[in-house]
């Protein structure tokens, strides 16, 4: 069954409208056409909210294997729910049914001991620990790369900030007791391909970053079990790191004394080897690594695309900033299309991986259409970019803009 | 405090000590069983042009049709190289032609639906229109031979063959239950329930099955398809054939001319006047022959995500026994089939 979200009490900010409209576009409904963001091409068809189980209504991308975007309004709030977490498979054979009594997580390779874990026994034998951490996919935002790229054609939502609850990787591998020799370990969930000449899905980290004690195989998300479609009952979580990384229905974790050469690896998820994975469509890169730390961002939550705002009264600018994981210093908006910028207000910090969310109060001076731009400097000193193009259609963080009509 | 809720307090925390130490095998402090979901679909309608058959057979094995829909408007050539890597990196099974053929079609496709301008009604589902050729009719399939008597080395040859290619969505042992399954859109044959003849399978093999997720497997060599074939045709039990009466035989032709020859045909080939417009297409009982079990079962709850509709309102059971009946009975297949 699925859990109507309920929103938090601080945030009565157009909830009822909100929840009336969740309710108005049932499964399969078709909304009319989302307007696109300034500069984004307006053709194509509309967005369709569909129900998958354990989920609310998200965005349809594809519905096989499921690639279900999170509506804009979830990131009102610091953690994004289970239930409006996006979805995004790559293999047919997803894992529809699990049964804690036979799953199991295997631990092995270039190891002392081999480990074989019940869910129970990674609950009982560990101390938990958790830690709030942006997922987001490599590919967000690629609908809005110009040129236009192929691959999942999602806008803002493929990501999502959550509380990940579970044991240190560091803890299990001390516990097998890695061998010397060893480099990289890699990872590998429940799914699988339909056709044997697809590569089986899997990831690795070099052992250091394995062992950092930030890598963590959960099995919390928020205070509950990971939903079925987000990678229950396990998922290994790579703080700072793109979502590719963070394997779902974990099952398998080998520890190599060679360089892993998977495809997923080696052809797949793969960035220009350039500042910020920058490459030019006339002149693509020729050096390729691939994808790892996520680029700083920020991001508007309100106003949503199209969303009008009275002139000459205020209203709060609200959106998102997040980086790899040094931290957010300061978010910046401008209303005159980036003339000139005001400091916006920080919401609590709730860990260098979690997204900061950002306020600021604007009283549009008049009626009339203004340019709307937020940028973000991370502790570590970054700054975004205004552009950025990589074939991939990855690590998109660029400036945001967007317009907002006053009336 | 009440002592009620203070006793239940007290026990729970000696529960809790007591699954502590205790370290039972399960763990009882959550839903310790399966957890499962069943995926909807939303696939979109595909729009009659050339080459939708080879798309069909080669595309939909992995993904849902939403992977071309959600797409901004691409070059022919930046289609050209999607579908090469579909190809040469996933695995897609299309020959030559059939790379021509999707490659024209993912183009089309591509237009007709980026091509709409934001002011459209919002209508992401292309009509189709009724008139294209069935692929099978135009593309005759590869004859494959019959397995030699007692050539137990080609049907181990197919065995290990369809372990490698077969069983992610029918199963290791071909019931229909592989990994895969429960994400297809329509549920893969069980092929311990049905005897297919060899022209079906060759067809089959050799077009795949529009509007399933079985693709075309023209990569493989003809040698071992064949060998696939005489495997596949092993999982079937022999079973003794049952001999209904004249008057039942009659009663069920009746009743199938009446009910399941608009689409099935009056031969049971398949190929009645309402065949064409199906996806998968009306099955052909003169090339296989399902169990009398599986017949009813189908009668009785008709098969999800196709054409074919349950029938008790329509049908009494001793009915929809005689249709069985009949329906086995149409089982043609050529001379010299094994199954014949």
């Amino acid at each position: 069954m699925v859990k109507k979200h309920a929103f938090s009490p601080g945030e009565g900010l157009n909830r009822r409208a909100f929840v009336r409209w969740l309710g108005a576009a049932g499964a399969g409904t078709l909304l009319g056409p989302l307007p696109a963001r300034a500069g984004a091409p307006a053709r194509g068809p509309a967005d369709q909210l569909v129900r998958f189980p354990g989920k609310t209504d998200l965005i349809l991308r594809v519905d096989r294997p499921p690639q279900l975007e999170t509506p804009l309004a979830y990131f009102r709030e610091e953690l994004t729910p289970n239930e409006a977490f996006y979805v995004r498979w790559h293999l047919e054979g997803i894992p529809t049914a699990v049964d804690l009594n036979e799953f199991r997580l295997r631990l092995g390779g270039h190891v002392e001991r081999p480990l074989t874990l019940s869910v129970a026994e990674l609950r009982r034998q560990f101390e938990p620990v958790s830690l709030v951490a942006v997922n987001q996919c490599s590919g967000n935002s690629r609908s809005f790369f110009e040129p236009r790229v192929p691959g999942g054609q999602w806008k803002n939502g493929a990501m999502g900030n959550a509380r990940w609850t579970g044991v240190p990787l560091r803890v299990l591998l001390d516990r097998a007791g890695v061998k010397a020799g060893a480099v990289e370990v890699s990872f590998g969930g429940l799914d699988r391909p339909a056709l044997a000449a697809t590569p089986k899905f899997g990831k690795a980290l070099a052992l250091d970053h394995a062992r950092d004690g930030e890598v963590m195989v959960a099995y919390e998300m928020n205070g509950a079990e990971l939903p079925l479609l987000n990678g229950f009952p396990l998922r290994l979580v790579v703080p700072g790191w793109y979502a590719t990384y963070w394997v779902k229905a974990l099952n398998e974790i080998q520890v190599l004394s060679e360089r892993f050469t998977g495809f997923w690896m080696a052809t797949a998820y793969r960035i220009p080897n350039t500042a910020d994975g920058n490459e030019s469509p006339d002149h693509p890169a020729t050096q390729t690594v691939p994808i790892n730390r996520m680029s700083l961002r920020s991001l508007f939550v309100r106003p949503e695309p199209g969303e009008r705002v009275p002139a000459n009264a205020p209203f709060e600018l609200q959106g998102v900033a997040f980086d790899g994981g040094s931290g957010i210093r300061g978010v910046e908006v401008s209303t005159d299309g980036g003339a000139t910028w005001r400091t916006a207000r920080l919401d609590r910090d709730l860990g260098r991986y979690s997204w900061r969310r950002w306020r600021l109060t604007w009283q549009p001076p008049g009626a009339g259409t203004y340019h709307l731009r937020v940028r973000a400097v991370s502790q570590a000193g970054q700054e975004q970019t205004a552009r950025l193009w990589n074939r991939g259609g990855y690590m998109r963080n660029v400036i945001e803009q967007t317009d907002v009509e006053a009336e | 405090m009440r002592p009620g809720i203070l006793n239940r307090l007290c026990a729970a925390a000696l529960g809790v000590s007591v699954l502590a130490s205790a370290a039972p095998a399960a763990d009882t402090s959550r839903a310790a069983g399966p957890h499962m979901m069943v995926l909807p679909h939303f696939e979109p309608e595909l729009p009659a042009a050339p080459g939708r058959d080879e798309f069909m057979m080669a595309c939909l094995s992995c993904h849902s049709a939403r992977y071309v829909t959600m797409q901004p408007l691409f070059s022919e050539q930046k289609w050209a190289e999607t579908v090469d890597k579909m190809a040469k990196v996933y695995g897609a099974q299309m020959d030559a032609a059939q790379r021509q053929a999707i490659i024209g079609y993912v183009v089309a496709f591509n237009q007709r639906v980026a091509g709409l301008g934001a002011a459209s009604d919002g209508d992401d589902q292309p009509e189709t229109s009724a008139t294209v050729p069935s692929y099978e009719e135009t593309t005759p399939a590869l004859p494959l031979a019959a397995a030699a008597p007692g050539q137990a080395a080609e049907i181990q040859r197919g065995a290990a063959l369809f372990q490698n290619n077969c069983a992610a969505c029918h199963g290791p042992t071909g019931r229909g239950d592989g990994w895969v399954a429960p994400a297809l859109w329509r549920q893969p044959d069980d092929l311990a329930a049905t005897r297919y003849s060899r022209p079906w399978l060759a067809r089959v093999f050799w077009n795949g099955r529009r509007g399933t997720a079985m693709p075309s497997w023209r990569g493989l060599s003809p040698s071992d398809l064949a060998a696939l074939a005489s495997y596949v045709q092993t999982l079937h039990p022999p079973t003794t054939p049952e001999q209904p009466s004249a008057a039942s035989l009659e009663r069920g032709r009746q009743l199938f001319v009446q009910d399941c020859a608009t689409c099935h045909g009056v031969a049971g080939d398949g190929l009645g006047p309402a065949a064409a417009n199906h996806f998968p297409q009306p099955a052909n009982f003169k090339l296989k022959q399902p169990d009398t079990a599986l017949i009813l079962k189908v009668l009785r709850d008709g098969i999800p995500g196709t054409a074919m509709p349950s029938w008790p309102q329509q049908l009494s059971a001793a009915d929809r026994s005689v249709v069985a009946g009949y329906v086995r009975s149409l089982f043609d297949p050529p001379v010299g089939d094994p199954t014949r």
